[in-house]
């Protein structure tokens, strides 16, 4: 089993009911509240960072980062311990919250969520942010200082970059141990595999290669076919075992999928056969996508090496948006390393660097004529793997075809995809992300 | 920018210019009419509907759909490309952005 990166698995859940009640009683409290945008919509809730520093997804960090180990971050991508790192996690606060809430460098500070009591943060430091503007320059780069992978410079239509700029003007910084887990709704209660469990689910069924799957998609059968060609080449002179899909779960923006038809789509393609039931398991992570593209796969890797994945695919546009990133910057980075932000080789090269290995892929195109799914090259090359003229399929293209209500063929996408599609789109009204739909999802949040 | 066509949808371009240009796509499970629109009309589709975007093909899509629906329409009643792209959208007042779109 590959260690779980920092070799430790964090895993800070006071299962005690008596303890964890008595931090129910503490003075120093603190409802959490969401990061809101310019025109006060949700972006961000911090519960879900609480949620995965707490259930070890980002082991081998505890907490949310006192000031020098944000800065430590910013200037080469390292944790205090040394630890590769790409983004800085902050819990902020204002200066009318800090004071409401009473709390101080010492105290355990209890977190609410909705008024309940949710998880515990031990107070080491308060500080002051920095000019946001500047912090989020700082996490995701600029085209002058950044030039091997940034092509424009970031704004607030960059939904990672306004989390960083909208951030309050405090940070509070300290370990977090959730003292009352909060109880997810369905449908994500059963796709719900913290590391420790995806781990003793990998080590029961006996799987040595596993490749994680990186969604915020329903599935196409482009997808699918990229996921059993990752598994057959990940094994180093052996076939893989299975397919670790792991979703990102947080805010949404317009026109993406909902997130229970991502996870119900992944779903079926194992219901529907596609793949064998014991070759493939759903599950999630929380998170607010930072869409960093190359600084993204790095907690990427970090968090599916915590659940015990051995390999990574990385493909175009690899949690990308816009054109602020070279559409395969993260390919760069897995390959070369990206010395402008202080990582000066590939991730799993690089002293105190990752474990999990990288299988880089192209972009989709279907062959009609081969009948079949095949790629363009790598790193900017439009050569298709075959001589025929291919159809580049790209997410917008099915979503046009979705939206026109048109069933889309199924060597596009399984029938079985398609009828999760339409179920949420009865329950929602629209297949896509609309106001309403993100409306209800940052006030109920993925939990009871 | 691309419009998507069953069967269905092609007979009613059936006997126009357009219909010779429809191309199959994904070996013939669906249609796909690809429709060239000057930069200037292209850049006030973009400001027009705030999701949209041109994707890795370099086609303009994310348009809501009852966009679409308009300019196959008025494509359908015989208007050029770039003439029925300005009726359709005159026709969709404001972003355009669907709240509720009924399932198939």
């Amino acid at each position: 089993m590959i260690e779980p990166y920092g070799g430790r698995l964090v895993y800070s859940v006071v299962e005690d009911v008596d303890r964890a009640k008595s931090y129910w009683e503490l003075s120093a409290r603190l409802d959490i509240k969401p990061t809101l945008g310019p025109d006060g919509a949700p972006i961000r809730n911090p519960y879900r960072e609480v949620m995965s520093i707490a259930y070890g997804f980002f082991s081998p960090l505890e907490g949310f980062m006192p000031w020098n180990e944000v800065e430590s971050v910013l200037r080469e991508r390292r944790l205090l311990g040394g630890w590769l790192f790409p983004f800085p996690i902050v819990f902020d606060v204002s200066e009318e919250e800090l004071k409401a809430s009473g709390a101080r460098p010492g105290d355990d500070l209890l977190l609410t969520l909705r008024g309940r009591p949710f998880a515990v943060l031990k107070v080491e430091e308060v500080y002051k942010l920095p000019d946001r503007k500047e912090l989020a320059d700082a996490v995701f780069g600029t085209p002058e200082r950044n030039g091997e992978v940034v092509r424009r410079r970031f704004d607030e239509k960059h939904p990672g970059w306004l989390i960083y700029r909208s951030l309050k003007p405090l940070a509070i910084a300290g370990r977090v141990a959730v003292v009352d887990p909060p109880r997810f709704r369905e449908p994500y209660a059963r796709f719900w595999l913290p590391p420790a469990a995806s781990r003793r689910l990998i080590e029961a069924r006996g799987w040595k290669v596993v490749v994680a799957h990186q969604t915020r998609n329903v599935p196409h059968v482009g997808h699918e076919v990229f996921m059993k060609r990752a598994l057959f080449v990940a094994g180093d002179g052996r076939p893989g075992d299975a397919v670790l899909v792991n979703a990102i779960i947080g805010a949404k923006r317009p026109g993406d999928y909902v997130d229970e038809a991502i996870l119900e789509g992944h779903e079926a393609l194992r219901l529907g056969g596609y793949f064998h039931r014991e070759r493939h398991v759903v599950s999630f992570t929380l998170w607010d996508m930072r869409y960093g593209n190359p600084l993204e796969s790095i907690l990427h890797g970090i968090i599916r090496q915590n659940m015990g994945a051995t390999h990574h695919m990385f493909g175009r546009d690899h949690a990308n948006v816009g054109d602020y990133f070279d559409p395969y910057a993260t390919h760069v980075l897995w390959t070369r390393g990206l010395p402008s932000y202080g990582i000066d080789g590939p991730p799993h090269e690089v002293d105190r660097g990752l474990g999990i290995r990288p299988v880089l892929l192209g972009e989709f195109a279907y062959c009609p004529k081969c009948g079949e799914w095949t790629y363009l090259g790598a790193a900017g090359s439009e050569v298709p793997l075959c001589g025929h003229e291919v159809e580049r399929v790209s997410g917008s293209l099915l979503r046009g075809v979705i939206l026109e209500g048109l069933r889309p063929p199924s060597v596009v996408m399984r029938p079985e995809v398609y009828d999760v599609v339409v179920r949420w789109w009865r329950v929602w009204g629209h297949p896509f992300v609309t106001g309403r739909y993100l409306k209800y999802k940052e006030e109920s949040l993925e939990v009871v | 920018m691309a419009l998507y066509l069953d069967e269905a949808r092609l007979a009613r371009l059936r006997g126009s210019p357009l219909e010779g240009l429809a191309r199959p796509m994904f070996g013939g499970g669906l249609y796909v009419l690809v429709l060239e629109v000057g930069e200037g009309l292209g850049l006030e589709v973009l400001r027009r509907f705030p999701s949209a975007r041109v994707d890795a093909r370099g086609f303009i899509e994310d348009v809501p759909v009852s966009f679409r629906r308009a300019l196959l329409e008025e494509l359908a009643a015989g208007l050029g490309v770039e003439e029925a792209v300005r009726r359709a959208l005159e026709r969709v007042r404001g972003g355009g952005e669907e709240e509720f779109v009924p399932p198939p």
